[in-house]
């Protein structure tokens, strides 16, 4: 299984990053292709929701295209995204100005 | 564990494969999402990105070709989570490529509920089609293995239907 510790966008300190900076947030857009059932799975190995969250997100992208997944400082966005694509999902990043 | 009972015939395994093997190849260069997506403008960042994508499509493409093989001389197959996973996410980019090169006519909805008619395929779609339709309910039954306590997910066609 892809984890966080393998990805080349970690970084070991982010103890720099701006607390009061606006969150990113890490959007899943809908696609025709994969299934609602695979998209819960996902949800929950990526992100760590349990069944209800994930099924409430995975809902909210299928019905009304996208769903915000997460939100808060970039490096970790980056990395949910990144994890997202691995698994075939269309996620993006987006800052909330 | 996931344990899947599978019963193919050599000659859909082939035609299985003709589809699979040469997208499974193109995998090893190209991701199959989109990357407009990837946050920066950086230049060095965007190929970091696109090869740890492409190195786990490597890793997971040719998982699913192993395991694919191996349903010729095995009846029973027993995967680890990650086996799972692995299948998973490649089966989910074959699926995406097929669209990409040969279903991309049909509009999302009719893919989405499996409504494209046999009928209306071309020759040189049909095996893509077949092989869509495949390792999408080869995913729904790896994902009920690994969810036990999955929902029913019928009932939200049946709601959508409504």
């Amino acid at each position: 299984m892809s984890n966080m510790a393998n990805n080349p966008f970690t970084e070991s300190d982010t103890s720099t990053s701006v607390a009061t900076e606006a969150p990113w947030n890490v959007i899943v857009l809908n696609d025709p292709v994969n299934l609602m059932s695979y998209v819960v799975l996902v949800f929950r190995r990526v992100l760590g929701f349990d069944e209800d969250t994930a099924r409430k997100h995975m809902l909210e992208v299928h019905e009304e295209g996208r769903s915000i997944v997460w939100g808060g400082e970039r490096e970790k966005a980056e990395n949910y995204v990144h994890e997202l694509h691995k698994w075939q999902l269309n996620a993006r990043l987006e800052h909330d100005a | 564990m996931p344990k899947l009972s599978i019963q193919i015939s050599p000659h859909f395994l082939q035609a299985l494969m003709d589809v699979v093997e040469p997208i499974e190849q193109r995998l090893h260069l190209q991701v199959a999402i989109s990357l407009d997506s990837v946050p920066d403008d950086d230049e060095l960042l965007l190929e970091a990105w696109r090869d740890s994508l492409l190195e786990q499509l490597r890793e997971d493409g040719e998982y699913l070709i192993h395991l694919l093989r191996k349903m010729l001389s095995e009846e029973s197959l027993t995967l680890t989570d990650e086996e799972a996973e692995s299948t998973l996410r490649a089966a989910s980019a074959i699926r995406l490529k097929i669209r990409e090169v040969f279903l991309s006519r049909f509009s999302e909805e009719a893919l989405e509920r499996d409504q494209v008619d046999m009928a209306r395929l071309g020759p040189e779609e049909r095996k893509p089609y077949l092989c869509f339709m495949f390792l999408a309910r080869f995913q729904e039954a790896l994902v009920a293995q690994l969810m036990p306590d999955f929902y029913d997910f019928n009932e939200l066609f049946e709601e959508d239907e409504d």
